[in-house]
């Protein structure tokens, strides 16, 4: 029985890996578009290093020292937008994932294939961040050659272990998302709305306590829901050990404590929300729906 | 069909653009909400930086310190700019993937009356959420610009408008040929987010890049408003910015129009318009 039982694991595991090769197959038949995201978050960052320079006429700044501890603003930008580029994933990649086999024709296949369905969306998030870890690293690189960026390497394995956390929590996202948009389909507005809203919130390009500073107590709850949401948590980790004199809104133990909890129940919920979806979709026959 | 028959067409098309646009509500939201949380982000990470609500540094390179306005009218005047680009080079591909292109193309009117009514139901519709935009950041932000100055602004903005048609022209032609036009038009927007000063004057990007910037129309435009609505200058203070614009409108009219006749004709010899 319970070599039953490894066993089919063992080849639940295999779907996930001819997934995640198909996934990583499929992208690198687009280099352009692989080259693409590579590049485009210099893009989007070069704007914010240089309005920063308009602003306070170099790369400290004492108001973002007094709300962070860290007065570089433009490492403390590399940092965010590199891990921006998870939630990105998260939202467009995993979100996404079966309302693209959906586009392409292939769902319908894909759910009458016998396994778990929770191996392949794990299949397309690992290959998802396989591709994300590339390309945060690529603008890390382009960054710091471009903008120069002053970091802690010592404290480098310590940030890689958060950055796993993050992407475990991650997944449930990436989960709970393919679960909603597998049940209401077209998800364009709903993902470029939550986008941009958790960049607001979250503290990517400017310290947490700048809500508070800005909107003063309405500021306190948008900081609230900023730290639900892993990316705070692990922001605030990686920036306390990356970035020298950061001070963090939450402590490191505790943002660590955090993003364990909040990984288990994110992917519980996820897995919960997607089998749901997938339930009701088969029962409505709404999985070919368009 | 003579020119007032051609201005039904643009009206026609126009309409119709709003009506599809409008049976999507929650892209309608979307649209209205999305240039608010951007302006919204840009203040939040200025104010953090400078620590107040007026940059002394600022004021040195831009002769305002005010940065709130100043985001503002440059998000304003780009949000035009981003519109045709989007809207143009969707124009066509939209048609496409609604399979109507063959059809629009065999009615018996010019092209670009189609593709004008398309670029109107769009700055229709942005024009709309910038004074959205503009209600809420006097509201909330206390934006400071001069609101009796708003007619030569508007009338700046028209001056602008031919040029930033022509590169929709030219967009749109590109993606006839090319048909994709996603990950283009990302690109270019984010080349134009970066050489356009919305958020920060030239003087801080590297010389190489401004000479770029200096290309793009909207750069004058978004100059020429923020003398009008921030440094209250008058008309005659704008011949600078005014003539290239007038300039650009010529350049970018024409070459717009050959790029996309050309990629019209390429692509009906090869009569790859169905292709998709």
């Amino acid at each position: 029985m319970k070599k039953d039982v490894a066993q089919n694991f063992i080849l639940e595991l295999k779907v996930s890996t001819s997934t995640a090769k198909k996934e990583l197959l499929i992208n690198f038949r687009y280099p352009l578009w692989v080259i693409f995201w590579a590049i485009m978050p210099v893009f989007w960052l070069a704007p914010l290093v240089f309005q920063g320079q308009a602003l306070i006429g170099g790369r400290s700044s004492t108001s973002f020292a007094m709300l962070s501890g860290n007065s570089d603003f433009i490492t403390f930008n590399i940092v965010g937008s590199s891990l921006y580029a998870y939630v990105m994933s998260a939202l467009w990649g995993m979100g996404l994932s079966l309302r693209r086999e959906q586009w392409s024709g292939t769902l319908e296949t894909l759910m009458v294939s016998p396994c778990n369905k929770f191996f392949i969306l794990l299949g397309k998030a690992v290959s998802d961040s396989m591709l994300t870890t590339f390309y945060a690293l690529v603008q890390f690189i382009l960054a710091s050659l471009l903008f120069g960026a002053k970091i802690k390497l010592e404290n480098l394995a310590y940030a890689i272990f958060v950055l796993l956390l993050m992407i475990f929590a991650l997944y449930g996202v990436g989960f709970l998302l393919s679960g909603v948009i597998l049940m209401y389909k077209e998800p364009g507005a709903l993902l470029n709305f939550v986008n941009t809203f958790i960049s607001i919130i979250c503290p990517v390009n400017y310290p947490l306590k700048a809500l508070v500073f800005v909107f003063e107590s309405i500021g306190y709850y948008l900081l609230i829901a900023g730290l639900i949401f892993p990316l705070t948590p692990a922001l605030e980790a990686i920036r306390a050990l990356l970035l020298p004199s950061f001070d963090p809104f939450i402590g490191t133990t505790l943002a660590l404590t955090y993003l364990v909890v909040v990984s288990v129940v994110l992917l519980f919920l996820g897995t919960f929300l997607f089998n749901y979806a997938e339930r009701k979709a088969r029962k409505a026959g709404t999985l070919g729906t368009y | 069909m003579d020119a007032v028959d051609e201005l039904k067409v643009v009206l026609a098309v126009a309409k119709k653009e709003l009506k599809l646009y409008l049976r999507y509500p929650v892209w309608v939201l979307f649209d209205a909400l999305m240039p608010l949380l951007w302006v919204l982000s840009s203040i939040i990470y200025s104010k953090a930086l400078v620590g107040s609500s007026y940059s002394t540094y600022l004021a040195s390179l831009a002769n305002t310190g005010d940065y709130v306005s100043f985001i503002v009218v440059g998000m304003i005047v780009s949000s035009f700019a981003f519109s045709t680009l989007w809207g143009m080079s969707y124009a066509l591909r939209g048609e496409q993937w609604s399979g109507t292109l063959e059809t629009t193309f065999l009615a018996p009117c010019s092209r670009f009356s189609i593709l004008l009514g398309k670029a109107f139901s769009s700055m229709l519709t942005t024009s709309l959420w910038v004074i959205l935009q503009l209600i809420l950041s006097t509201l909330v932000f206390n934006l400071r610009i001069n609101f009796i100055n708003l007619p030569i602004a508007l009338f700046l903005l028209l001056i602008a408008l031919p040029s930033f048609l022509g590169i929709g022209f030219s967009l749109a032609g590109i993606v006839l040929e090319f048909k994709e036009h996603n990950a283009f038009v990302n690109f270019l927007t984010a080349l134009f987010s970066l050489l356009l000063p919305i958020s920060y004057p030239l003087v801080v990007l590297p010389p190489f890049l401004r000479y770029f910037s200096y290309l793009l129309p909207p750069t004058y435009a978004i100059e020429g408003m923020r003398n009008v609505l921030i440094l209250d200058s008058s008309l005659g203070d704008l011949i600078n910015l005014i003539l290239p614009l007038l300039f650009f409108d010529v350049f970018w009219l024409l070459f717009g129009s050959i790029v996309f006749l050309m990629e019209e004709k390429r692509v009906m010899k090869k009569g790859a318009l169905g292709y998709y």
